[in-house]
């Protein structure tokens, strides 16, 4: 039996990790993947808010509606000669009697290729099982809530609404090209047809994902030597124990499911 | 049962624990148990604390010290034998501890002159005083300082019980030490042991008020708690609940 034992409920768990969950703050990351048919380059941030603790027996915190407000912003290259052909149309020249050759003048269009910026933001809910670790780090016990797995991200509409800032943001992309307005329409249709649904969740998730898996949520920290009482005075040293063991878990006790530190320590 | 009853934290100290925290503090802060005039201790340090001879007329005060072993505390229930004076109720701790009592027995100090003693007001006048010396209430006799002429010591098994109580330490919330009771062995006549362990008793009194543990150290700081029940002693332990 461990000499000395801390427990909170679900309510103080639930301030617990409300607190630790707004002192991750915003986490942000940049970076080049694939847009569909496209080399996309990427910022992307996210700022998790908590939602309902749910301890579990023996080792899991659960937390449900788990809030991640993300942004992202995008830049990709778009060719537009990769969706309207080229337009070649050769000299024609008749013959007039009277007026002599007649020649019409030669059209290229070779359509340019077009930066394309995407910013966009919206946010997700999740579940997430955090898993209660403990480790020695420096002289620091330390007891974590650790993402367990890979949580499966749903974008739902944010898909959609992605792919229609990415339509709007190709249509002022090419405004200035030169003869795009009557294929302007198919232009937009076929690029966000190329990137489709699974093109931006195929962004989406290896980029955003990592806000949430494998998050650390501090839960507390305990030194090894751990002052008992501060220096006071020139005969008043600091008093210290040593905390030789510490372990963490949850435990059913009914009506309540808590979460119980538990220590050993030595003068 | 839930730990936490209707608080939201829950702290438990086993007494093995709570002896290892009192061990830490006596061992670092040793001059809470001891304590003696200046011929036992020369000066207050770490390892003790200097307090001014007994005044007696006729003498440049008695000399004395007083030192606790550590204090070891079994909490209700009753795991160490007491004596059959003594008996552990719910809520509280017995404590078992050896003191050793010191009078310096010497008949005079050096200074002292033989056969006459001097009223304290021809002291102003004496022309080897040091005014600047005089820092202390009792007479300036600093060359014998940590120099016990002839000492005699008794150790004394003290066994008592006592209560926890609420107090502050270091601007935290603290848990202290108030004794109810003290019991010593085998000491006659019964008139000489009651006014030992009256002294005795006033003793403990006056160590364990400068020894208190910090609510954080019960809990080793790993969630913030605000009692609202306790600390208290349950069976072997002190548990405290309270808001997160």
């Amino acid at each position: 039996m461990s000499e000395i034992l801390a427990a909170i409920d679900e309510m103080a768990a639930q301030q617990l990790f409300d607190t630790e969950v707004a002192a991750l703050g915003t986490q942000s990351t940049s970076g080049s993947s694939s847009l569909g048919p496209f080399g996309v380059s990427y910022a992307v941030s996210g700022t998790l808010s908590n939602g309902t603790v749910d301890l579990i027996a023996p080792a899991t915190v659960e937390i449900a509606d788990l809030r991640l407000d993300w942004h992202v912003d995008l830049t990709f290259q778009l060719d537009i000669g990769d969706f309207i052909p080229d337009i070649h149309i050769p000299q024609v020249c008749i013959h007039i009697p009277c007026v002599g050759t007649v020649c019409t003048p030669k059209i290229d269009i070779v359509w340019p290729t077009v930066p394309v910026h995407v910013s966009f933001g919206d946010f997700l809910l999740t579940t997430v099982d955090l898993g209660v670790a403990l480790s020695l780090v420096s002289g620091v016990w330390k007891v974590e809530g650790i993402v367990q797995g890979v949580p499966s991200l749903q974008f739902g509409a944010s898909t959609a609404a992605l792919l229609a800032a990415i339509g709007l943001a190709v249509s002022a992309a090419v405004a200035w090209v030169p003869l795009i307005g009557p294929f302007l329409a198919v232009l937009v249709g076929a690029v966000v047809a190329a990137i489709g649904i699974a093109g931006l969740t195929g962004l989406l998730g290896p980029i955003i994902t990592p806000f949430v898996s494998g998050t650390r949520f501090p839960i507390t920290d305990v030194p090894a030597l751990f002052e008992v009482l501060p220096a006071s005075g020139p005969f008043d040293p600091a008093v210290f124990v040593t905390v030789d063991s510490l372990g963490a878990e949850i435990q059913h006790n009914p009506p309540e499911d808590e979460l119980v530190v538990l220590a050993d320590i030595t003068a | 049962m839930s730990l936490t009853e209707t608080s939201e934290v829950f702290v438990a100290v086993e007494e093995s624990a709570l002896n290892d925290l009192i061990t830490a503090v006596c061992t670092t802060r040793p001059h809470l148990l001891h304590y003696g005039s200046p011929a036992f201790v020369p000066a207050s340090s770490t390892s003790a604390t200097q307090m001014a001879p007994i005044p007696f007329p006729g003498s440049s005060g008695l000399q004395w010290s007083v030192e606790l072993g550590i204090p070891r505390l079994d909490l209700f229930k009753q795991d160490e034998a007491l004596p059959p004076e003594l008996s552990l109720g719910a809520g509280q701790f017995s404590l078992s501890t050896v003191v050793t009592l010191c009078v310096d027995c010497a008949s005079r100090g050096k200074n002292d002159p033989r056969g006459e003693d001097r009223p304290e007001h021809e002291h102003e006048h004496d022309p080897n005083h040091d005014p600047n010396r005089d820092d202390k209430p009792w007479r300036d006799d600093r060359d014998d300082w940590g120099k016990a002429q002839n000492p005699m010591c008794c150790r004394l098994d003290v066994y008592a019980v006592g209560h926890l109580v609420s107090t502050w330490a270091g601007g935290q919330r603290a848990i202290g030490f108030a004794v109810d009771s003290v019991e010593i062995v085998d000491i006659e006549p019964n008139a000489l042991e009651s006014v030992i362990e009256c002294l005795l008793t006033m003793i403990l009194r006056s160590v364990l008020a400068t020894l208190s543990l910090p609510v954080t150290a019960l809990e080793l700081g790993a969630f913030t708690l605000t009692p609202t029940v306790g600390p208290l002693i349950d069976v072997n332990r002190v548990l405290a609940r309270g808001d997160f």
